[in-house]
């Protein structure tokens, strides 16, 4: 994890032993790990309410003009006040939240599908298979994450379809290389082979008997993944080359207002709080996922 | 050791090919004409043959290739019709800037991280150590582009106390101009550095030596300074090491918040005007930025500890 953003190592077990199913775990959370993951999930959860139930809590539509009102500071009408078009900043900055998410885990989901099924495949299969897929690693690691991301999109012409096929193309080379790992550990493990020499058809030992061992790194890395997959959306949207206007995304919303951020620091400044509470969520429940798979396993 | 570098050379040329390969298929991803992009709606058809034939796309692709190639030996990456200029003299100007931005960034989060992780490390478990590492929760999930505008907000627009862009003339002014830069770039790094530093540096404190020094009735601070943090500058050289090609990814969107001419902005500007020759060009040096830096730390790393004997 050193190219989409800096991150902690992935956590090594030990080769040859089984991994820990989450469900077997659970009912022993306790200490410091449930708090950080509980304070996690809380405060994603306000952040989804707040994204789901925005109609309901805020008193204007994003995308409503109202020049009479422009460049309002916060108060009791307006509490995070209005943009240059009086477009109202809370509203706006609750509306992202809908976007933002949805782009934080879709590129993420998307990430995890495809490097997980290469990864097995790779590990598995070996040969000629696997050394391809390691070349094309090599080759995508050589450029900073963001530049290639930055390419593909701006040549593609600037939006969310060119955003995800930039982050599919580039992003699951991460779980790729994880998953792979996790494979050639338990490739030979007696379980491993038992069950191949019980003829079951491939399919069934991948599904029933490699992937449920190998999947539990690849979620937990998927949960610290989130964070930066938030942070990429928002700054690709930021650079001009993501969400397109009107629709309202928190990178952008902070773009629209660095012209204005010596006296109305508002424009700019609140939409980049919900960004870091979001990756503030998702690092909590990214930290006590880590922490509960380390203890389980170790 | 020279067997070593020889090794890690050849191991390389795989990598350099398929770099040459992703920024030669880049061009080829531009859906529709590139000529008619060019050249506009209302061209006619002699002038986008003439203009293929300018940008000599309509050659087979693997002749196009093996020109591409040819070209970048020779030293020539294109020609960007955004700044009319050759791509190479471009970056041949404005790579040092993104250079000394990044080696900038890295000092102030070295500076600032140390003394952190220092202070994480030996009061381990103890309000201290919380208190850094809820912050470094924070730390992670703070958007570059958003802390540059707030630093800009406040120390440049508000106290006045720096430039808001551009770069100054002569090493102090540079310095000066592009400290909010590498500021914003070294606190987007803080947080992965701290924590890394921190688990080496509690490794240390518990390793023998150590306990020895305490038992030899060393003073503490010598024991931190002399045998402690010394030990702790290692790890730290490779965690940079290993982040640097991130670092350079942060570095394109700081450069676009500060208007710093280095060629992060110059991307972001080239992408933004379809400007693909000149995408194409930085996506190389980029390329190849990150292959050679990732070939020094392997070579540094391998010096630095005589146990692995790698070659």
């Amino acid at each position: 994890m050193t190219v989409t953003g800096p991150g902690p190592p992935a956590a090594q077990r030990p080769s040859g032993r089984p991994g820990l199913r989450l469900s077997a775990v659970l009912p022993f959370l306790r200490g410091r790990e449930r708090i950080s993951l509980l304070a996690g999930c809380g405060m994603l959860a306000i952040i989804v309410i707040a994204a789901v139930a925005a109609p309901v809590i805020c008193r204007y539509t994003p995308t409503t003009l109202n020049p009479l009102a422009s460049l309002q500071p916060p108060s009791a009408a307006h509490y995070f006040g209005t943009d240059q078009f009086g477009r109202d900043i809370f509203a706006r900055t609750a509306y992202s939240a809908r976007i933002d998410l949805i782009i934080a885990f879709s590129l993420v989901t998307t990430a995890f599908v495809i490097g997980t099924t290469v990864g097995v495949m790779a590990g598995w299969a070996g040969g000629g298979l696997d050394s391809t897929v390691m070349r094309v690693i090599d080759v995508a690691l050589a450029f900073p994450f963001l530049v290639l991301v930055i390419c593909i999109v701006g040549l593609r012409g600037p939006g969310l379809l060119s955003l995800y096929l930039a982050v599919s193309v580039v992003s699951w080379i991460f779980y790729a290389r994880l998953v792979r790992a996790e494979v050639r550990n338990i490739r030979h493990s007696e379980y491993m082979l038992a069950a191949e020499a019980s003829d079951f058809s491939t399919l069934r030992v991948l599904g029933r008997h490699l992937l449920p061992n190998v999947i539990i790194q690849p979620l937990v890395y998927a949960s610290s993944d989130l964070v930066y997959a938030l942070l990429l959306g928002a700054s690709v949207s930021y650079l001009g080359l993501g969400i397109q206007p009107p629709t309202p995304e928190w990178g952008q919303m902070i773009q629209d207002g660095s012209t204005f951020i010596g006296a109305q620091w508002w424009l700019s400044f609140f939409p980049g709080v919900a960004i870091v509470l979001t990756a503030v969520a998702f690092s909590l429940i990214g930290d006590g996922l880590a922490t509960i798979a380390r203890e389980g396993s170790g | 050791m020279r067997r070593l570098v020889l090794r890690r050379l050849i191991q390389a040329l795989p990598v350099l090919f398929g770099i040459t390969l992703v920024t030669f298929a880049m061009v080829h991803l531009v859906p529709g004409d590139p000529a008619r992009a060019l050249a506009g709606q209302r061209a006619t058809p002699q002038i986008l043959a003439s203009i293929r034939h300018q940008l000599g796309i309509d050659r087979p692709l693997l002749q196009q290739y093996w020109h591409f190639v040819a070209n970048i030996g020779r030293g020539q990456l294109g020609y960007s019709f955004l700044l009319h200029q050759p791509t190479d003299t471009l970056l041949a100007a404005r790579l040092p800037t993104t250079l000394f931005l990044v080696g900038y960034g890295v000092m102030i989060a070295v500076v600032l991280g140390v003394p952190l992780a220092m202070i994480s490390a030996t009061h381990k478990e103890g309000w201290l150590d919380h208190s850094i590492k809820g912050s470094l929760v924070v730390g992670l999930g703070l958007p570059s582009f958003w802390i540059g505008l707030l630093l800009i907000a406040f120390l440049a627009l508000r106290l006045r106390w720096f430039p808001v862009g551009g770069a100054g003339s002569g090493f102090p002014g540079e310095l000066w101009h592009l400290f909010l830069p590498a500021l914003t770039l070294a606190l987007s790094f803080l947080a992965v550095l701290v924590r890394s530093l921190r688990a080496s540096l509690i490794d240390v404190l518990d390793a023998d030596y150590v306990s020895l020094a305490v038992l030899k009735g060393i003073t503490r601070r010598r024991v931190y300074v002399r045998h402690v943090l010394r030990n702790a500058l290692i790890p730290a050289v490779t965690i940079v090491g290993l982040n640097l090609s991130y670092l350079l990814g942060a570095s394109v969107v700081v450069e676009s918040v500060f208007s710093v001419d280095g060629i992060g902005n110059t991307l972001v500007n080239a992408v933004l005007s379809r400007d693909y020759q000149l995408v194409q060009g930085i996506a190389l040096v980029f390329g190849v930025l990150v292959l050679m830096i990732t070939l020094a730390v392997d070579v540094t790393q391998a010096a630095l500890s005589p146990r692995n004997e790698l070659a």
